[in-house]
């Protein structure tokens, strides 16, 4: 497999399959990044392809000796996401409690095995308490628990001190673990 | 160090990633050991964080990458043109290929004939049109730099009039005003020394 750098390289000098390699590659991670953000499937759908087109605009900009590739891409995702949130921020407000958008994991037609239904219901909890946090506790703790990122990745994605990332991931997962604990979720 | 309750909240993630110092670390098991709210703390969020990490991914709508692909395909490839294009870079790659002309021009592509294969005339020969192709250079650039001076000159001049609507307005006499003879003159300066032959050594 070629390495992300390579793809893009490649891809800057006009390779259409490079292009399509890279976004079969990473569709799933920005995906995932801003369903979990939003908590809907929808906004999460339209919001990947504005990355990538973002992306496929400024990928001369990417420079390998900065940094992996997964960690300009989330830059990117995540300040698609801010652009969004503030956009949004106004139709939320004037939304009542019971018009707040119901965080849900896609419904499965199928019936699924018990450890993947327990998964499956776990994330749609999960999604839940993750929408009652404040989107910079909810992103710090998106970042690290459900995408996997170090904390100088997530330095790098949110542009803040190292100290900053620390604290938020710290508070987010307390009042994560509160949130959960109060909707009577708890850890196996 | 003594460790409270509130440092457990604090550095709760350094407990939980292992990253409290040896110290700190028999210090805060030693605090666990004894206080139940700390313990259960621990032990739940420690146990939210592990399930997150082994949440799999939410699988994206069929086809999503395909047509994300699909969009991107509309976009020209322009929007990859590398930054060697850009206007900074561009007069470096001009000023390169300027001089491998004039290099090249100087050097020649004839054949040399038999007595000018001796390296002191082939040093010769390509001094003499390294420095004749120079001069050429110079002699050109001097004659936009005349061309750019009567343009910015002419530029610089108040605008004239519109047309009148009347076609009994006179044609103006020749006589150029004071400004514009000094400007003449000038300009007659810059031609003779543009005239002047060049040493070519
Ligand atoms: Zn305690």
């Amino acid at each position: 497999m070629e390495p992300d750098a390579q793809l893009v390289r490649l891809c800057v000098r006009g390779d259409g399959p490079s292009w399509e390699e890279l976004v079969r590659r990473h569709t799933r991670r920005v995906y995932n990044l801003c369903y979990r953000f939003t908590g809907n499937a929808a906004t999460a759908e339209d919001l990947s392809q504005e990355v990538f087109i973002r992306v496929y605009r400024t990928l001369a900009s990417y420079q390998s000796t900065e940094g992996a590739f997964t960690t300009w891409l989330t830059c990117v995702t995540r300040n698609l996401l801010v652009d969004h949130y503030r956009r949004t921020r106004r139709e939320r407000l004037t939304d009542s409690i019971d018009q707040m958008p119901q965080f849900q994991d896609r419904p499965s037609q199928v019936r699924l095995p018990d450890t993947l239904a327990q998964a499956s219901e776990l994330s749609a909890q999960v999604q839940q308490a993750l929408g009652k946090l404040s989107p910079e506790l909810r992103e710090a703790v998106i970042l690290r628990d459900l995408q996997g990122l170090d904390y100088q990745e997530i330095q790098v994605v949110l542009q803040v001190p190292e100290g900053t990332v620390k604290s938020r991931i710290n508070r987010g997962r307390l009042e994560l673990a509160r949130i959960l604990e109060e909707m009577g979720v708890r850890p196996v | 160090m003594d460790w409270n309750c509130t440092l457990t909240e604090e550095r709760l993630s350094d407990v939980l990633d292992h990253t409290l110092s040896p110290r700190d670390s028999a210090s805060f098991l030693a605090h666990a050991s004894q206080c139940k709210r700390c313990a259960r703390l621990v032990a739940q969020v420690g146990g939210i964080v592990s399930e997150l990490r082994q949440l799999p991914w939410v699988e994206e709508p069929p086809f999503l990458s395909s047509k994300i692909i699909a969009r991107t395909r509309e976009i020209p490839r322009l929007a990859w043109s590398p930054a060697i294009w850009q206007t900074r870079f561009a007069m470096g790659i001009v000023t390169v290929a300027a001089t491998f002309l004039i290099v090249f021009h100087a050097v020649g592509s004839g054949t040399p004939e038999k007595f000018q294969l001796s390296p002191a005339s082939l040093y010769r020969d390509a001094n003499r049109r390294i420095h004749l192709t120079y001069a050429r250079g110079v002699r050109f650039v001097n004659d936009l730099r005349v061309v750019y001076e009567i343009e910015s000159r002419l530029s610089s001049q108040p605008p004239a009039p519109g047309p009148r609507p009347h076609s009994d307005a006179r044609p103006k006499p020749e006589t150029a005003p004071p400004a514009d003879r000094a400007f003449r003159r000038e300009l007659a300066s810059l031609e003779t020394q543009n005239e002047t032959p060049r040493s070519i050594p």
